[in-house]
This record gives C-alpha cells, sequence and structure tokens, in this order.
C-alpha cells in the first residue's frame, strides 16, 4: 500500500534537504547554466557555436542524469553509511514510499533545474514549442532510466566508491554519450540505444520547432528509456542492501 | 482450532516471541527464544555480542528472523509495515539519520509523516519534546554531541506515540550522571501504559531502571527477573565463619528472607521488605549469639536481582 500522503510529506522532506546542498546548485544549476552560454556563444565544443535548442536538449540532458544518477546515487550511498536508511525503517513508510519518495525528489531537483535552464535559453532568445509541453515527461523517463543503476551503485559499494564512480560516470555520459560531442553516423546508431542519446534525442525533438521527427523514432527513444529503466531497478531490487 | 486459541493468546501481548532465531553467517545473533513483553518498563542487558541489538531489531521488523516468529499484538512486524501502522517507535544503537537535517526539522517532519496513519491523541508535541530533551535548535545533526544524539533519538522514537518502544543502548557513550538524567527523563515522559524495552550493557543502570530485566547470554535469554525465583529487591551480604546454623538466623529475622551461604563464610540475605538499621542489627546480634564475627556487610537495593545477573555475566569472562 502506498499513502500518497505519505509520499508528499517524504518527498517534501528529501527535496528541501537536497536543494540546500551547495554541491547540488552548482551541479544542478550553475554547470548546466555554463555548458548552455559556452554552446551557444562560444566555438570551444565542436568548433563552431552550437544552435539553441539543439544546446538545450544537451543541457536539460545533462541536469537529468546529474539528478537521477549522480546525485540520487551519492545521496543515498551517504544515507545508508550514516544508516539513514534503516532509520526510515523503523518509520511508518514502507520501502517502496521511500524508494519513489527519493526518485521523485531527484526528479523534481532535474525540473527545478530545468526551470533556470529555461530562463537562461528564453534570455539568449529561445522561443519555447508547441511540444515543450512533453519535457516533463521526458524526464520522468531519462530519471526512471538511470535511478535504478543510481540505487544499485549506493546499495552495494562504499560511500567514498560510490562518489568517484558516479562522478566518473557523469563525466563519461558528458563526453561519450553523444550529449555534448556528436560522432559520425555508425557510432550515433549505436548510442541512441543508451539512456543519455536517447533522452537527448526526445528533447531536441520537443524543443525545435519545426522539427522532422516522426511518432516512430519518438516511440523507440521512450522504449529505450523504459527497457533501462526496468533493468536497473530490477538489479537494484535484487541486490540493493540497506545497509 | 488448536493454532488459533495459541495466536489469541500471542495476541494478549504487545509482544510476543516465538521460537525466534536469528543467525549470521560469522557467528551471533540470538537461538530459539521464547520471551513476551508486556506494559511496563524491561531492561535488556547482556555483554556485547549477546544478541541484544539483534533481538530489539528483529522485533522492530528490521531483521528477518531464520525461524520462528515475532507478533505485535498478534500480528507481525511486516504485516503492520505494510498498511504503514507504526507500532514501534525505535532509537536505533548505530547510525546518525539525516546528518545535513535540523534537530527540531527531523522531529517536525516525523510528527507530518505520522499524522497520516496514528492518531494524534496521545502523541506528545514537538514542542514538549524539544524542551523535554534540550534539543538544540540551530545545530546540525551532524554536529550534535553524543548525548544530544541519543536524546533526539529517544525523541524521534517516541513521537510516533506508538504503544511499544524500543531504546537500544541509550546511554552508551553517556556518563554516570548523563545515564542517570536520561533514565529519570524518560521515567517522566514515556507513558505508564507503555511498552517500553530498554537495552544496556552497564549493570549500574539498572538500579536506576525500576522493572522487569531480562539477560542475554550466548544469544538466549539466560535469565528473566519474572521467573526468577530471586525476585527480592533488598539484599544483604556478610562475611563470617563457615556453616552458620540458617535456619536459626532465618527465624531470627523476617518470615520472607532467603538466607544463603554462596561459599564459605559468605552469606547472602535477600528480602522483599526494606533491608534497616534494626534488620542489620538481628543480623549482628544472632551472630554475636552464636559466636560468630561478622565482617564486610553489604546492603544493597534490588540486590538480589543484580547478584544473579552479574553472576550470570561474568561467568563468560572466566571461562
Amino acid at each position: 500500500m502506498i499513502s500518497s500522503r505519505r509520499l508528499i510529506i517524504q518527498t517534501k522532506w528529501e527535496f528541501l534537504l537536497n536543494s540546500r546542498n551547495s554541491e547540488q546548485i552548482l551541479l544542478l544549476v550553475l554547470i548546466p547554466i555554463v555548458i548552455l552560454v559556452v554552446l551557444t556563444k562560444t566555438t570551444i565544443i565542436g568548433g563552431e557555436t552550437t544552435e539553441l535548442p539543439s544546446a538545450l536538449a544537451t543541457v536539460l540532458t545533462i541536469s537529468t542524469f546529474a539528478a537521477g544518477l549522480t546525485s540520487l546515487a551519492i545521496a543515498t550511498a551517504f544515507e545508508r553509511r550514516s544508516e539513514t536508511l534503516v532509520f526510515l525503517g523503523t518509520t511508518s513508510l514502507t520501502r517502496v514510499e521511500v524508494v519513489l519518495a527519493k526518485s521523485l525528489g531527484s526528479l523534481l531537483l532535474a525540473i527545478f533545474a530545468g526551470l533556470f535552464t529555461f530562463t537562461a535559453a528564453i534570455i539568449l532568445g529561445w522561443t519555447p514549442t508547441p511540444f515543450t509541453i512533453l519535457i516533463p515527461l521526458w524526464m520522468v523517463l531519462g530519471v526512471f532510466s538511470v535511478s535504478g543503476f543510481a540505487y544499485l551503485l549506493a546499495g552495494t559499494l562504499r560511500a567514498e566508491a560510490v562518489l568517484a564512480i558516479a562522478n566518473g560516470i557523469f563525466v563519461l555520459v558528458l563526453m561519450f554519450g553523444g550529449v555534448i560531442f556528436t560522432f559520425g553516423t555508425s557510432i550515433t546508431n549505436v548510442l541512441e540505444f543508451f539512456p543519455p542519446l536517447a533522452l537527448k534525442n526526445l528533447v531536441q525533438f520537443s524543443v525545435t520547432d519545426g522539427n522532422e521527427v516522426t511518432g516512430v523514432h519518438v516511440i523507440k527513444a521512450m522504449s529505450i528509456l523504459v527497457v533501462w529503466g526496468v533493468i536497473g531497478h530490477m538489479l537494484a531490487s535484487r541486490f540493493f542492501k540497506w545497509r | 482450532m488448536v493454532r488459533n486459541q495459541a495466536q489469541s493468546e500471542l495476541s494478549t501481548w504487545a509482544i510476543a516471541c516465538q521460537n525466534l532465531s536469528v543467525t549470521y553467517p560469522g557467528g551471533g545473533g540470538i537461538s530459539d527464544v521464547n520471551i513476551n513483553f508486556g506494559p511496563g518498563v524491561t531492561a535488556i542487558v547482556g555483554n556485547n555480542g549477546a544478541g541484544k541489538t539483534t533481538l530489539l531489531e528483529t522485533i522492530a521488523g528490521l531483521r528477518t528472523p531464520n525461524s520462528g516468529h515475532v507478533w505485535l499484538f498478534g500480528r507481525s512486524p511486516s504485516q503492520w509495515r505494510s498498511e504503514g501502522v507504526n507500532q514501534i517507535g525505535v532509537a536505533l544503537q548505530d547510525g546518525r539519520p539525516y546528518p545535513s537535517a535540523k534537530p527540531v526539522a527531523l522531529l517536525n517532519y516525523l510528527n507530518d509523516l505520522y499524522s497520516d496513519t496514528n492518531s494524534s491523541a496521545g502523541r506528545p508535541t514537538v514542542g514538549f519534546l524539544t524542551e523535554a530533551f534540550a534539543l538544540t535548535t540551530k545545530t546540525l545533526i551532524k554536529n550534535l554531541s553524543g548525548g544530544e544524539l541519543q536524546r533526539l533519538k529517544c525523541a524521534a522514537a517516541l513521537i510516533a506515540g506508538t504503544p511499544i518502544l524500543i531504546l537500544d543502548e541509550p546511554t552508551a557513550g553517556l556518563d554516570p550522571q548523563g545515564r542517570r538524567d536520561l533514565y529519570n527523563l524518560l521515567a517522566q515522559v514515556v507513558p505508564q501504559q507503555s511498552t517500553l524495552l530498554v537495552s544496556t550493557h552497564i549493570l549500574e543502570d539498572l538500579e536506576t531502571m525500576n522493572g522487569r530485566v531480562i539477560a542475554l547470554k550466548a544469544g538466549q535469554v539466560g535469565f528473566d527477573s519474572r521467573a526468577s525465583t530471586t525476585t527480592s529487591a533488598y539484599s544483604m551480604t556478610f562475611s563470617s565463619r563457615a556453616n552458620i546454623e540458617l535456619t536459626g538466623l532465618r527465624n531470627a529475622l523476617a518470615e520472607d528472607v532467603v538466607i544463603s551461604e554462596k561459599m564459605n563464610g559468605s552469606y547472602s540475605i535477600t528480602s522483599n521488605a526494606p533491608i534497616d538499621a534494626a534488620f542489620i542489627t538481628s543480623v549482628m546480634n544472632f551472630c554475636a549469639q552464636i559466636g560468630a564475627e561478622v565482617t564486610q556487610v553489604n546492603v544493597r537495593e534490588r540486590g538480589g536481582v543484580l547478584a544473579e545477573i552479574e553472576d550470570l555475566l561474568l561467568e563468560k569472562g572466566t571461562q
């Protein structure tokens, strides 16, 4: 049984605690905005300035992974070490509620960061498209696709190891996930089957005016995110240790 | 039908442990524990590794038994959990929950959480607990001292307003004054009708706590003051010559005393009535009459129980 009331209280509590953390603000608000400006105003990356919608898709994807993978894994790992997770086991929260509240909390962080990014993009001259309304749904799928792996890391390794590995994965996603740097067709065709590029393609479709993306592409990208999410959560529920 | 009858008898207890075993690959844990708890204070003592934490965490539903059952008012911890109702407020021995939060914020959040299923009637308020446990408002939980953290954990256990409370080593790391203060505070704050389980490895703590005492030894119940014949509240020990005629001494004293010679010339008298100066004089006079010199007189409150537990726990060290 899931109590929506308890879920809301728990999500709110975790969101407020996380959002007060200064590293989180840096990771979720400052870094994305800096990347947005660098991509659109300079030629440092890729030798030319990036189109605003494409840059926006890059940055929103980064925020979603920063929240749903890196910061979720690190926060959960340290809560496991401080035995906060065991403490939660003594409250009226069910295990499903504890996990769901964590995922929702990181989704809220991603959306919160997204609002800053959209504001920055509008200031830089971007106009919202009708499909922009779908962005929260893409973020839900994006967080779901990686949060299981965040729990898998947090629930099996020591907190310090999770800190290093989660940040390492984040950098790998940025560099080689097809999110910031683009690769040739053959490599891109492979990367499309991984969450970073699948999510970036969905976001890019929604923020670009007059795009040529078909429904099949959208459903394919959505399916990829769901499948990764199911795999990650199944592994986590098998191997996660609460202490 | 037999099972139903047994079940209904179990449900009269706040906590019923039935053939409970929890074992670990490296050893330790508890084995085949059968014990029930009702309203009132029960102190659980035992050496480190005797299984205190395992027993308490299993009752709290944090550990799954290898065999046997825990029943809380006749239902298992996981049954209660699946309904989102918690019957037990727990202060765990280890851990520092939500280190980046402030103590009062933690209590406010827990108060919100419990307002869903635990009725507010009989639940202490955040304001009351903050004041009673002298919780600071500004320090983060990660910076709390050991004593402050213990008080916060106790307050967090109480705020659920549950009929059962489990405090695992709440006096760990406190000095003697701090331990006494915490027990006095708990005696004031914990409702009379609660079933309160407190574990400790410090025997002096038992002198401050009034109630049932259970001693665990190597994962089993080695002593239960309810089952023990040594229920006397007071004890007197003294040394004299060996083989004093005990019946004569008993006749010289009140009816309800138990006298034994533990070793050659080492005697123990336990009594339900307080042992006062007149009592001691009677002993001295009797011994004087038979020409036995009396030395090393020692009178203790709750000494009968304490002495028995002390014997039990110290045995381990000498083996």
